[in-house]
């Protein structure tokens, strides 16, 4: 099978699943962010990634339409978080554990950011402060779901880059 | 179409942003309630089977930690608790109170606890991307008689209303995220009225009608019947009293009664 078919089947999974860790965990409030951390991990893993940044995009629309306040703010805010990784990826080995752990915390911060900013233009009354104060949970979730899809990934990408053909 | 093959990246990033940006000015000037009519509801309907099942895996594992009876039980409180709420609300609201603001009502031409008669229960079944707003989604919609601006109810107190319906699901935005006004009465006091106009992190603000009325903080508030939200329901706690010399008024801040983040099952009045 395509690898894009897989991506688009873990992608449809994680789409379907996360009502259903909301649903596991209630009380909690806090569940990761499956949409993001697989867009975040497969943009950054892979090089050739409009693929999984467009599913990513299309997923993130899926999720506002069903439970976002306004529809296109998740999106955007991941197409922000796609753009953020492909400037990480110009500057930071990918390779390099210490960079991607770097890089799964500040996924989940640019993501609320700019959802915080847009919610902000269409008029919530949230402030900064009181928004961010409420993520280090969210951070701490979704990193830790972004290493394991990174660590999967990563071994099945490497070969390709060390092979001498390759590039 | 070549320039396009050949600029991947920036074609898409191009057609995704105008795409985007698109959806949210409609959806934003429409209240967030538009566009997500047909494909809320197939996507809902994917969701909820998975939703359902978890909350079966939910209490099954909470099963294998706790007494099943202890379950049962807890169930049972729970039935006891909103009962005995209810009944709280129709003590604390005279006969004559409520006949009061009902003749205040038909005078004002409102609409409130007189034209609800029904109540549709449901279950959430998706929050909002974020940690900080609570709008969520459940599984109740327009085939259940729920329409846009339908109140909406837990056992503790007020949650919010419907802000964009479809069949078999509804999008509810909290009374903190909404900017609506809420009408309310201190439970101590009924003689005292307010209204709650502003939302700020997570809190309800508003003002006593009567500068000089007696509240303070831990007091109770309640819905006063007047506006879109039946009488009776909770509200909140005041958490600070303040007095704006500038405009002679009694400001409040209420911390809502609801914890938004718990919330499985609501009520929606209809």
């Amino acid at each position: 099978m395509n690898r894009y078919w897989k991506g688009a089947i873990a992608f449809l999974a994680a789409f379907l699943l996360q009502p259903f860790l909301f649903s596991l965990v209630p009380g909690l409030g806090i569940v990761p962010d499956l949409i993001l951390c697989l867009t975040a991990a497969l943009t950054y893993v892979y090089d050739d990634n409009v693929g999984w940044m467009a599913m990513g995009a299309g997923f993130a629309l899926a999720t506002d339409i069903v439970s976002g306040p306004f529809i296109g703010i998740g999106m955007l805010s991941i197409i922000a978080v796609e753009v953020g990784i492909l400037v990480f990826k110009k500057f930071f080995n990918v390779e390099n554990l210490v960079n991607s752990a770097v890089l799964a915390i500040l996924v989940t911060w640019v993501y609320q950011t700019v959802y915080w900013i847009i919610a902000a233009i269409a008029g919530s009354n949230y402030g900064y402060l009181y928004a961010m104060k409420t993520i280090i949970w969210q951070i701490l979730f979704d990193a830790v779901i972004f290493m394991i899809i990174y660590f999967i990934m990563i071994r099945k990408v490497t070969p390709h880059r060390t092979d001498r053909y390759f590039g | 179409m070549r320039w396009i093959k050949e600029h991947k990246l920036v074609s898409f990033l191009c057609i995704a942003i105008i795409l985007a940006v698109g959806f949210l000015i409609y959806s934003v000037s429409s209240g967030g309630s538009a566009a997500d009519g047909a494909a809320g509801s197939v996507l809902g309907k994917l969701t909820s089977p998975f939703t359902t099942a978890a909350e079966k895996v939910s209490g099954g594992v909470s099963g294998i930690f706790s007494y099943k009876s202890l379950q049962k039980e807890n169930e049972q409180l729970k039935k006891e608790n909103q009962e005995l709420q209810k009944k709280v609300t129709s003590l604390t609201l005279t006969a004559s109170q409520l006949q009061q603001l009902d003749s205040l009502k038909s005078s004002l031409n409102y609409k409130g606890a007189g034209g609800t008669t029904d109540i549709v229960s449901g279950d959430v079944i998706s929050m909002d991307g974020t940690n900080w707003m609570n709008i969520f989604t459940i599984n109740r919609g327009s085939e259940k008689g729920v329409s846009k601006g339908s109140v909406v109810v837990s056992g503790e107190g007020l949650v919010g209303k419907v802000t964009s319906v479809g069949h078999g699901w509804a999008k509810v935005t909290s009374i903190v995220d909404a900017t609506s006004k809420i009408s309310f009465k201190v439970a101590g006091n009924l003689k005292i009225l307010g209204i709650l106009d502003n939302t700020s992190d997570g809190e309800l603000t508003g003002f006593t009608l009567d500068s000089d009325a007696t509240v303070s903080e831990g007091d109770t508030l309640i819905t006063s019947g007047m506006g879109k939200y039946p009488a009776g329901i909770k509200i909140g706690t005041i958490t600070k009293v303040t007095y704006n010399s500038n405009q002679q008024l009694q400001t409040v801040i209420v911390k809502p009664v609801v914890d938004f983040k718990a919330l499985q099952k609501v009520s929606v009045l209809i």
